[in-house]
């Protein structure tokens, strides 16, 4: 016999299937169970989420409609990966949005969430390429100081080590393009898209690519 | 009236324009000096291998001689100049008498002056 065998004859938590007296509120979900309202709230979720069967209330663009739970499942996840992927974009180009797209259903919502997860994953690559962000070629980094450009010699050798290995981050040539030679420490994210302060690494990247970094930066941040 | 700096700008790179801003010039691999009708772009010294002397001045007083490396006009709204960097930091400013001006730019090698002379008019 298993040493557990004892959890297959007690009663469990989940076990607990449908009951007629329990209290519902007008979609037909539990209220309230249990003795405590800490526990009655952690096992109603979990009691919900397992035995529910029929639809289940979800709100796309301020209407109520009603989705399977698979469904209601899959659009939790497609909101929060396409939330995730705009905020990582807009933390470097504010000013970017995906574009919005027309849904009255809610396999329309999901695919129109999928879609902007996609766009804010191009729009991130189109940002890398131009020296916004770690780039295709990014491989080591260090941990910047901070904002500030005075490196220390051991930071501008590794720096030129990183580079050897591995190139620009941005473009990957092994040609720093400087008149001596060194590789440029580029702060990601650049200190003018870091106005909160996040923390910083340094990665090495080419004089070029330095020079389309400030470019794009302020081409889209603007002069003034 | 000439004034200078000392400067190791981020990305290497300075920004001639009128204060409220212009047009930044589409990026060209290999273009030391980019401009639109409203801003100039110039590459530095590359930044973490030191600094860059800048000058701003009127273009009689500050020519070196010689064949400016740009010689073109910009527009200047306001009747003034600025000199800044990526993080929109301005470096040096002048006034200018007229709503077009003439700018030239001469710099002591082709690539990553050090000591770079801006004339205006």
């Amino acid at each position: 016999m298993r040493p557990d065998f004892e959890r297959y004859l007690r009663p469990q938590p989940f076990d607990r299937k449908y009951s007629p007296d329990q209290p519902r509120d007008d979609h037909g979900r539990w209220t309230d169970t249990g003795d405590s309202a800490d526990s009655a709230g952690a096992e109603t979720t979990e009691l919900s989420a397992q035995s529910r069967r029929g639809p289940v209330p979800v709100r796309i663009n301020g209407r109520l409609m009603d989705a399977t739970p698979a469904q209601a499942a899959r659009l939790a996840v497609a909101e929060a990966q396409a939330r995730d992927a705009v905020r990582r974009v807009q933390e470097l180009d504010p000013k970017w949005r995906p574009t919005p797209g027309l849904h009255e259903t809610v396999e329309g919502q999901i695919q129109n969430l999928q879609a902007q997860a996609a766009q804010a994953q191009a729009r991130a690559g189109e940002l890398a390429r131009v020296g916004i962000g770690p780039g295709p070629f990014a491989g080591e980094s260090l941990t910047a100081r901070g904002p500030e450009r005075d490196f220390m010699v051991i930071e501008r050798r590794e720096i030129n080590r990183i580079g050897a290995e591995t190139g620009c981050h941005t473009c990957g040539t092994f040609d720093p393009g400087t008149r001596s030679g060194n590789f440029v420490p580029d702060h990601e994210p650049p200190n003018a898209l870091n106005p909160t302060g996040r923390s910083q690494r340094l990665f090495p990247q080419c004089s070029p690519c330095s020079s389309r970094q400030g470019n794009w930066i302020t081409r889209n941040r603007g002069l003034r | 009236m000439r004034h200078s700096v000392k400067i190791a700008p981020p990305n290497s790179l300075l920004f001639i324009s009128d204060p409220v801003g212009g047009v930044v010039p589409e990026w060209k691999r290999g273009a030391q000096i980019l401009s639109s009708p409203s801003c100039i772009s110039f590459g530095c010294m590359a930044f973490m291998d030191g600094e860059t002397e800048v000058t701003l001045g009127a273009g009689r007083e500050v020519d070196p001689g010689g064949i400016p490396a740009f010689d073109g006009v910009l527009e200047t709204p306001n009747r003034a100049v600025v000199v800044s960097t990526v993080e929109r930091k301005t470096i040096l400013d002048a006034s200018v008498p007229d709503r077009r001006t003439r700018v030239r730019i001469w710099g002591n090698r082709p690539t990553e002056p050090d000591q770079v002379i801006i004339g205006l008019g």
